[in-house]
């Protein structure tokens, strides 16, 4: 399998970063909260608006699927542009957006590329739209009247079972998450305050054997992420108050759509461990390539951001990411070494479940968090360690999509 | 605030399954109370959701159709609680689960029976109960709810 060329983990950098919050007392819909955000972007960059020469964006926003939604944002900031295209494989893609851009940039086409991606999910739709009709298989798993949580619970259920690992792991997650999110004046589960494992295990169940706070929440009500990405030497060159993010690698991996069909996946060609199983996922090989062409391993990273949905999550992906062994994500958790303070601090504006998930734009989010801390400015707790290099990772479908992406403030 | 897991209802009946031609034969097996799936003449694969060519070899050989025992093991399972609309709420809570046919491939499905029998590894086999939508359920091995 070709190798991407490693040195394209020194090519490209974010030099300007903005970001948007709505809520019901300031309602903003996607487009709004785009336009704030991209402008917030170029006036970071010390770029102008008609400097872009690309624009990329996820897939179209839950709160406004227009068909070619990227295109509609391009017209609706009368930007004209030499290419714009969705990178859409469900919520990895708005990660991905990042290393695409690097590719233009390394290809010469581009000086600048805009990535952007917003959504409003609680403030303009019903979550119907957003249910399990959504990434259930419509003819072999939504019939039986699933939820995303009883998919998610399917890889749940497994990996207690190969590994050990009980409800209450679960929970310590999640009160790890909070210890986060408590701290962030955006995060949808702020207003809960702190939470211990028992809470945890007095919640309700969902979908076995996830309890409602070992899941994700809706909200906030819209975010929005824009990302100013150009070359390592514009990036040197520009003025002293232009803070670069320097790309040090990226990988991508998708292996199905539904998990009906993953689980019946025999054969990879990207390995996945011993087929049948579930409990790895593509977050290795995206990971993988991310740290090859960065030149770094898992135990060089010193911040990393999630997408942990639900806690079992958060603990596959720790695992799938290198930092951890398979099955052992909770003696990690135990360490105490990703909670605030600690010196691998992870999911710094409470992850996926503390946060909460305003849309497909909730992996903008986490690369916002992921610039802001490295750049010293979060708007929630600042990590203790002055991290200068960092994990961002998005996952996308049901456990479908992954998008690794490693971001620095040393110049390559 | 709608938390995870909560949904408002986006239908008022059980929906039918969206029935891809290339499984035109699985569901019309289902109606006549049978569980069907495909193998590969050339690396003898099973093979589902069903193809139209073997994706699991570099054959590209047309699948043959096959009948299943029904007869399977739960690979994972999950009681639903927060059901998805309206019309599951009444049946909840009830099992979703992976099954693992004994001919080696696997159905996302029903496993019907109380939450508290369900385990990994339990043996079940499929039932066609009279409901809406047609379609193959698991039932643990020794009981057979009334239908
Ligand atoms: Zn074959």
């Amino acid at each position: 399998m070709k190798q991407p060329d490693r040195s394209l983990g020194r090519v490209a950098a974010i030099i300007g970063m903005g970001d948007a919050y709505a809520d019901k007392q300031a309602v903003k819909d996607p487009l709004q909260l785009a336009t704030e955000a991209s402008w917030a972007a170029f006036k970071d960059a010390g770029i102008r608006k008609d400097d872009i020469d690309i624009l990329l964006t996820g897939r179209s926003p839950w709160a406004d699927r227009r068909p070619q939604w990227n295109n509609i944002f391009a017209s609706h900031m009368q930007m004209p542009v030499r290419m714009t295209t969705e990178i859409t494989f469900h919520g990895a893609g708005v990660n991905a957006m990042i290393g695409q851009a690097a590719l233009a940039i390394a290809a010469g086409v581009a000086d600048y590329v805009l990535c952007v991606q917003s959504d409003a999910v609680e403030l303009f739709i019903d979550a119907t739209a957003v249910g399990a009709a959504t990434d259930a298989c419509p003819q072999f798993e939504f019939p039986y009247g699933p939820t995303i949580p009883t998919i998610y619970a399917q890889l749940a259920c497994r990996y207690m079972h190969e590994f050990g690992v009980t409800e209450e792991d679960f929970a310590e997650v999640a009160v790890q998450r909070q210890e986060w999110a408590v701290h962030h004046p955006k995060a949808a589960k702020r207003r809960h305050g702190l939470i211990t494992v028992d809470d945890v295990m007095r919640s309700p169940y969902i979908s076995t054997p996830l309890r409602r706070w070992m899941c994700a929440t809706w909200g906030p009500g819209g975010t929005a992420g824009a990302f100013v990405v150009t070359s390592v030497e514009r990036a040197k060159q520009a003025g002293a108050a232009v803070k670069p993010i320097y790309i040090h690698g990226f990988g991508t991996c998708t292996t199905h759509e539904y998990l009906c069909e993953r689980i019946n996946l025999r054969k990879s060609r990207i390995p996945l461990g011993p087929l049948p199983a579930i409990t790895t996922t593509g977050a290795a090989h995206a990971a993988r390539e991310a740290y090859a062409m960065a030149d770094m391993a898992p135990t060089d990273m010193q911040l990393g951001a999630l997408a942990g949905n639900f806690s079992h999550t958060v603990l596959v992906q720790l695992e799938d990411l290198g930092f951890a062994p398979k099955g052992r994500a909770m003696d990690l958790v135990r360490s105490g070494r990703m909670r605030p303070g600690g010196d691998f601090p992870v999911d710094t504006n409470g992850g996926w479940m503390g946060f909460g998930q305003p849309g497909i734009s909730v992996a903008a989010d986490s690369l916002v968090e992921t610039v802001r801390q490295l750049r010293g400015n979060p708007l929630g707790l600042l990590a203790g360690n002055s991290p200068k290099r960092a994990m961002a990772y998005s996952a996308g479908g049901m456990l479908a999509c992954h998008s690794a992406v490693i971001l620095g403030t040393e110049a390559p | 605030m709608l938390e995870q897991g909560e949904f408002a209802d986006y239908t008022e009946s059980f929906p039918e399954p969206r029935v891809t031609q290339d499984a035109l034969p699985y569901w019309a097996a289902v109606k006549e109370g049978r569980l069907l799936f495909q193998r590969c003449p050339a690396c003898r694969g099973a093979i589902f959701p069903p193809r139209s060519i073997c994706p699991m070899c570099e054959a590209g050989a047309t699948p043959a159709w096959e009948e299943s025992s029904g007869a399977g093991s739960i690979y994972s399972f999950s009681v639903v609680h927060r059901p998805p609309s309206a019309v599951w709420r009444a049946r909840s809570p009830y099992t979703i689960g992976l099954v693992r046919l004994d001919e080696d491939w696997f159905l996302f499905s029903e496993i019907e029976g109380r939450p508290e029998d369900m385990a990994i590894d339990k043996r079940v086999h499929v039932a066609f109960p009279e409901r809406e939508v047609a379609l193959p359920v698991f039932r643990l091995d020794g009981e057979d709810a009334p239908r």
